[in-house]
């Protein structure tokens, strides 16, 4: 049977895994023996030793690039919560993937050639999730990026910056973090939001690890709420305070975020205002100041943040 | 915290975070959705730990365990946009290239690598840089052992070409330089 696989023609991956010390005894003796007779053999055979590359070490700088504060974080979120508290997927890893009931879907797990293939490189992608890191003093740079990126943000430069310097007095920190989640939530696309893992189980442990880092509970079904199709959480900071996004897509097109942080404001209802050309329905409870920003009526807004509210769990204190 | 020194996957997932975020981010090229496959992956692993074999290869259950949820992802990606999966591909090329290896020719490899179509470098991370064996790789990754062996040569025939291009570059860099 081995043996078969040495019959002419040699196909490249026999070269292949003879260079990886993946043939069987018999079978590298055989191939060993063609490659004696046979110069064009050897021509091929040398194309893939060309391709043998220093693997190990190229890939080693990746590991100090992992974000290990945070994976380790999430481990340990994962950890305290309790496995049980995740739903388990009945898939195990082995199991058969069912097949797409859609016509005209690849198979899973078949190479996709075609759209898989790298495009080149755009400079702008880099830019492609504006949304880690709020501070107050990014805010300038923000309105700056978002007017240079032809948003039309409701603020010039010199504005932002006389606002932040005046902030002290006259502005409250809450204006400050409802202006940055703002501008940045002028950056956002529909693409944006096309990496975000669709899989519950993510988007659960995903809500898990933001709920523990705000100190209330965000379960399952602020992921349900009709004619909201969430996307993601992720923990940004406002400041060192931790500042949770929620992002959801409206009618497959529309980005909308539910930010959350805790700034010790005296409780009190909604509010509505635009800022960066995107309304805002912003309120405080409980000491967490809360919004849902979008480009979205006020009303379908204020419809929105009604049902997130009464989502969340909302702990003592 | 205490933890419980007889659970070998709680105990074990903590070394392991760089490596899976490694796979994660080779599986997905995006930091964001890596972070969220590797917690994907650590709940799944801490949910099934007793289905785990101690004395077995940790790391090799948990990066089957992220491939299979990548799979599952990369499906439900490709039905809601009617087959058109658009890969982002900008991480890793601009900071792999300009953040992680001032040797260019190892930025070269990873940038190679990471230009790949995704089922060719998740086998290269798995052979090559991880060690496994052709076996090994196919059952992590759930295909036939052919289909191992098809992508190394492809990737393997795909990075000789680049090498040859890179060198010519190079020396042509170093002739305009003297």
């Amino acid at each position: 049977m081995t043996r078969d696989r040495i019959h002419t023609p040699v196909t490249d991956e026999l070269l292949v895994a003879y260079l990886d010390g993946e043939l069987s005894s018999d079978e590298r003796q055989t191939l060993e023996s063609a490659l004696a007779r046979d110069e064009e053999l050897r021509a091929r055979l040398k194309t893939f030793q060309d391709g043998e590359q220093p693997w190990e070490e190229a890939f080693e700088g990746m590991l100090q690039q992992a974000p290990l504060e945070k994976l380790e974080a999430d481990l340990a979120a994962a950890i305290a919560e309790g496995p049980e508290a995740v739903p388990d997927l009945a898939s195990t890893p082995r199991s058969p993937v069912p097949r797409s009931p859609l016509p005209g879907s690849p198979l899973p797990g078949s190479p996709a050639p075609g759209p898989l293939a790298p495009g080149p490189l755009a400079p702008g992608m880099a830019a492609k999730d504006p949304g880690r890191g709020w501070r107050p003093a990014a805010v300038a740079a923000c309105v700056a990026f978002s007017l240079l990126a032809g948003f039309g943000a409701g603020y010039g430069l010199n504005e932002a910056q006389d606002r932040q310097t005046a902030a002290a007095v006259t502005e409250t920190e809450a204006e400050v973090w409802r202006q940055a989640v703002a501008d940045y939530q002028a950056l956002y696309t529909r693409e944006t939001l096309s990496t975000a893992l669709s899989d519950p189980l993510v988007q659960t442990a995903g809500l898990q690890r933001v709920s523990k880092s705000l100190g209330l509970a965000l379960p399952f079904s602020v992921a349900e709420v009709g004619g909201l199709d969430y996307k993601r959480a992720q923990i940004l900071k406002f400041g060192d305070k931790p500042l949770a996004q929620l992002a959801y897509l409206y009618e497959d097109e529309i980005p909308i975020a539910f930010c959350i942080v805790r700034l010790d404001e005296a409780d009190r209802s909604a509010k509505s205002e635009v800022r960066s050309g995107l309304n805002i329905v912003h309120w405080v409870k409980k000491g967490y100041s809360l919004m849902l920003v979008g480009d979205l009526p006020l009303e379908d807004l204020n419809r929105f943040a009604r049902e997130l509210e009464g989502r969340v769990i909302w702990k003592a204190g | 915290m205490t933890e419980s020194s007889d659970d070998p996957v709680k105990n074990g997932l903590s070394g392991m975070l760089p490596r899976l975020w490694r796979f994660a981010m080779v599986l997905s090229h995006n930091e964001d959705t890596a972070a969220d496959l590797v917690q994907a992956t650590c709940v799944r692993a801490l949910q099934r730990s007793r289905q785990f074999q101690p004395g077995t290869h940790l790391d090799r259950w948990c990066f089957s365990i992220m491939a299979s949820v990548w799979k599952n992802e990369l499906r439900a990606q490709r039905i809601r946009r009617g087959g058109g999966f658009v890969d982002a591909e900008d991480v890793l090329v601009t900071d792999g290239a300009a953040k992680i290896e001032s040797n260019i020719l190892l930025s070269q490899v990873l940038a190679g690598v990471q230009a790949l179509p995704e089922a060719q470098r998740s086998a290269v991370l798995l052979v090559y840089v991880e060690g496994l064996t052709y076996s090994e790789a196919a059952v992590t990754l759930d295909v036939p052992i052919g289909t191992i062996m098809s992508r190394l040569a492809a990737a393997r025939s795909k990075l000789a070409a680049l090498k040859l291009s890179g060198d010519e570059g190079n020396r042509r860099r170093v002739k305009a330089a003297e």
